[in-house]
């Protein structure tokens, strides 16, 4: 076959971009900085203006960037596993709808700029985002179990009534107001401090740590409900871990970054048409990848328009839909041979 | 091994499965036959612990079903379920190696289990297929990857969902075969079959379901009469014998168009083992 690379390569490879990527991004920027001496300033704190631009202003949104595009493909990963369905993302729980809903109602009613908005357009991002989870999660449940189908149903529905609160929204506001909620949703990270960071990583970690060892339980998933229950799997309780670490962890993304999409439906995906559909290598190549892809695209946000910053989810498509694209007509075309 | 015990299960008022009991003794491969709709499926739901039913109880190994985890009981148990397809690309050595979820921790697996899930392919005869994408293979091909992965399982007890479905004629007989070589090894099977004939020749002991009810129980020689036959699926058939001497099921004419012409059975009664 010439369809697979081995798993562990690709791994390896991610693994091995990732410093390197976090060097060259935290080099780039209107104050230049050679990536090979990024390390050296830091471990020496050799004080000065590179010392404080890297520390006060590249690191945190460095470091928020990769966060954020672990979190994204790794529940991006691990929803459409557990939804046998490779087009699934968070949206399909409604965490970004109601992220998006709950931030655009605060941006209208608000504003983006006011003194409380600085930390109230997150906390109510994150707030929306889980509270929509939980009344997907509830509406689904039938009998005391949760049919896969009925939840993917429950969330489409309440998707589109959410799409329809950001709406009329959008419909009642200013244009100050109208482009807070577009810019919103177009997501970026500029300005990310780390106060912010610190508060990211509260939903975040627990969210990560649900979602990362499940490889295995999601390979029996990727079969039925069922059959995943016939291999000793606790079904309901491997989909209460899943839709509760994605919640946290897509959740604490969408707060902090805005509605960046297209990382956890094309990451995963990418991995897959490389190598196959093991959850146990998929899960952690797709939380280095998503980390690489949204560092990738922060970084060109910043630095391509300089000083004016593009808004990273126009990036993310950007970059990832191409090689996407590349990569199924590749696929396309050896199983078209095989 | 296995043994259930006045089973019910009702989806509303409509009680699925009615008043079934049956024990299956080690070394016991046991078919469940009967119409579309009477329940089998239902029934095997059952025993496999999927369902919890709503009257009787079942027990494995002297321990009722419920009060097993779902993994300590992946161990004891194995199930082929119907027509299995996954939407991701999975080598048909991964999915084989699935069998062996219940035996591993969470991350890597141990050459001892890499090794099971090789012999596994193998003894399903499809060893070749190995690196092959399960999505891209033959509805034939997958049953028999699928039963890759039970037989890495090492299961005691077999539970099989129509399990010939989409198999060529020799690949039947090799799965029943297979069946039967588990049971003679100390285990036990269930199957639901639709093709009685198979059912006839393999299993010990055959349970036939009506309505959720059983119309008979014992073994293929006791329970396909042309009466059961007729009661079960509005079906006249005449028992014939097949070469190895099991018993032959004949379907000749539908209950209904027969009732005005006379059966041909009776004019048949000459021939070897014709129905009584």
């Amino acid at each position: 076959m010439t369809r697979t690379v081995p798993y562990k390569l690709v791994f390896l490879i991610l693994l091995a971009a990732l410093p390197i990527a976090l060097c060259v991004a935290a080099g780039m920027g209107a104050y230049s900085i050679a990536p090979f001496r990024i390390p050296a300033i830091l471990w020496d704190r050799i004080e000065g203006e590179g010392y404080r631009v890297l520390l006060y202003i590249r690191l945190p949104r460095i470091f928020l960037a990769t966060l954020v595009g672990t979190a994204l493909a790794l529940s991006g990963a691990a929803l459409q596993s557990m939804f046998r369905n490779p087009l699934a993302d968070s949206g399909l729980i409604g965490v970004s709808s109601g992220a998006a809903l709950a931030a655009s109602a605060w941006i209208a009613l608000a504003g983006a700029d006011s003194r409380i908005g600085l930390w109230g357009l997150p906390t109510a991002a994150f707030a929306g985002g889980l509270a929509t989870v939980w009344l997907v999660w509830r509406m689904a449940r039938t009998n005391g179990a949760t049919p896969t189908a009925t939840l993917l149903l429950t969330g489409i529905a309440l998707n589109a009534i959410a799409g329809a609160g950001i709406g009329l929204l959008i419909y009642c506001s200013d244009e100050e107001e109208l482009r807070g909620i577009t810019f919103w949703q177009l997501g970026g990270l500029n300005g990310t401090t780390w106060p912010l960071v610190w508060a990211a990583l509260i939903p975040l970690v627990p969210g990560l740590v649900l979602l990362a060892p499940l490889g295995r339980a999601l390979n029996a998933l990727a079969l039925g409900d069922r059959e995943a229950y016939h291999l000793g799997v606790h079904v309901a309780a491997i989909q209460r871990r899943i839709v509760l670490g994605s919640a946290l962890a897509v959740g604490g993304a969408v707060a902090a970054a805005g509605g960046v999409g297209f990382v956890g439906l094309v990451v995963p995906h990418m991995f897959r048409l490389l190598c196959g559909a093991d959850n146990r290598w998929l899960l952690p190549s797709t939380a280095v990848g998503g980390a690489l892809l949204l560092l990738g695209a922060d970084t060109a946000s910043r630095t391509l328009a300089q000083p004016a910053e593009l808004p990273v989810g126009i990036l993310t498509a950007l970059a990832g839909g191409p090689f996407f694209l590349w990569l199924l007509l590749r696929h396309k075309r050896e199983a078209f041979h095989a | 091994m296995l043994s259930a015990a006045n089973l019910g299960y009702r989806v509303g008022t409509r009680w699925l499965v009615n008043d079934v009991s049956l024990r299956v003794e080690p070394g016991e491969f046991w078919v469940i036959a009967g119409a579309n709709g009477a329940g089998k499926s239902t029934l095997l739901r059952l025993l496999s612990g999927e369902l919890a039913p709503h009257a009787g109880h079942v027990e494995l190994m002297g321990t009722p079903l419920h009060a097993y985890e779902p993994r300590a009981l992946a161990r004891v148990r194995a199930c082929l379920a119907q027509d299995l397809s996954a939407s991701f690309p999975f080598t048909a050595y991964e999915v084989a190696l699935m069998g062996r979820i219940p035996w591993q921790g969470q991350w890597a697996s141990r050459p001892h289990d890499r090794f099971i899930a090789q012999e596994a392919l193998a003894e399903a005869g499809v060893a070749h297929l190995e690196t092959r994408s399960y999505p891209s293979l033959s509805g034939g091909e997958r049953r028999r990857v699928d039963m890759a992965r039970t037989i890495a399982q090492e299961p005691k007890l077999l539970l099989l969902d129509e399990p010939t479905n989409h198999l060529d004629a020799k690949h039947q007989i090799e799965l029943m075969e297979w069946c039967r070589r588990h049971t003679r090894q100390g285990g036990c099977a269930v199957a639901v079959l639709h093709d009685l004939n198979l059912a006839a020749r393999f299993a010990d002991r055959l349970l036939l379901l009506r309505d959720g009810c059983t119309a008979a129980i014992g073994t293929p020689e006791e329970v396909l009469t042309p009466e059961n036959l007729r009661t079960c699926f509005n079906l006249e058939c005449v028992i014939w014998r097949h070469p190895s001497g099991c018993p032959w099921v004949v379907p000749v004419d539908t209950a209904q168009t027969s009732r005005t012409h006379p059966p041909v059975a009776r004019c048949n009664t000459g021939l070897q083992g014709a129905a009584s």
